[in-house]
């Protein structure tokens, strides 16, 4: 195999290996209901 | 061949997505295309600004290659707590209710709120075939009365934007949609918690 080749693929398995070990900030889309409120939290009411 | 590195750094540049250069969020001014009405000139004060609550408030983002590795930071243009302070004020004044601020003389029955932006963030979230730009947005709303009300609400939205390369544009039009989605969830909510207690306001 070429040098030139051994080295694109070296570089390839290089930055998907990169990719796979990446985190998310975002959350999950099947996250959301749990992270919003669906109604008011009353601690206390008007008098 | 007299540069054997060269096809492997503009391979390397390809796969990348030319995705190295910094994004800026440009903070949409725009509120919903169709207000939501029964605001009624009911009175809210609303705190300005909203705190700032994210874990990082220098960073509005991140830039992914092709691989999903970071390349790149995603800043936002304005501050991201003031902006999303005003767009609520101004969803608010056009579904009818009178905006007050906290050094404006109110009612004694005008509901007072105060928010914390708890999260902006967007990012690349790369698929098989077309990548999503997602932008997760998060507010605290705290409202609270003379007569002694104190309720509080977390909102959580996602804007995205699907794309095969995803540009400054993609992550703007993300973030748009994820703040029409936040500012109609807390209009609604507003006027729901206006709806509970017709003594307020």
């Amino acid at each position: 195999m070429k040098p030139v080749i051994r080295l694109a693929l070296g570089l390839l398995v290089a930055l998907g290996l990169a990719g796979c070990s990446v985190r998310s900030v975002v959350v999950p889309p099947e996250q959301l209901p749990a992270l919003n409120d669906s109604k008011w939290t009353v601690e206390s009411e008007p008098r | 061949m007299d540069r054997p590195w060269l096809p492997c750094v503009l391979l390397a540049l390809m796969l990348s997505g030319c995705a190295t250069t910094d994004v800026r969020l440009k903070l949409p001014s725009t509120g919903l295309p169709t207000p939501i009405p029964g605001g009624n000139q009911r009175q809210i004060v609303l705190t300005k600004p909203f705190a700032d609550g994210r874990q990082v408030p220098t960073l509005c983002g991140v830039q992914k290659s092709g691989y999903g590795v970071e390349t790149a930071t995603v800043y936002c243009k304005d501050d991201p707590a003031r902006w999303i302070t005003d767009a609520l004020a101004a969803e608010l004044m056009a579904s009818g209710f009178t905006v007050l601020s906290a050094q404006e003389s109110a009612r004694d029955t005008a509901v007072t709120i105060e928010g914390a932006l708890l999260k902006l963030f967007a990012e690349p979230v790369l698929g098989p075939w077309l990548t999503t730009i997602e932008t997760d947005l998060s507010v605290r709303l705290v409202a609270t009365s003379r007569s002694g009300l104190r309720t509080e609400r977390t909102f959580f939205v996602k804007g995205g934007r699907e794309s095969i390369v995803w540009t400054d544009k993609c992550f703007n039009e993300s973030l748009a949609r994820g703040t029409q989605d936040l500012l109609a969830k807390m209009v609604e909510a507003v006027l729901q918690l206006m709806k509970q207690y017709p003594e307020l306001g």
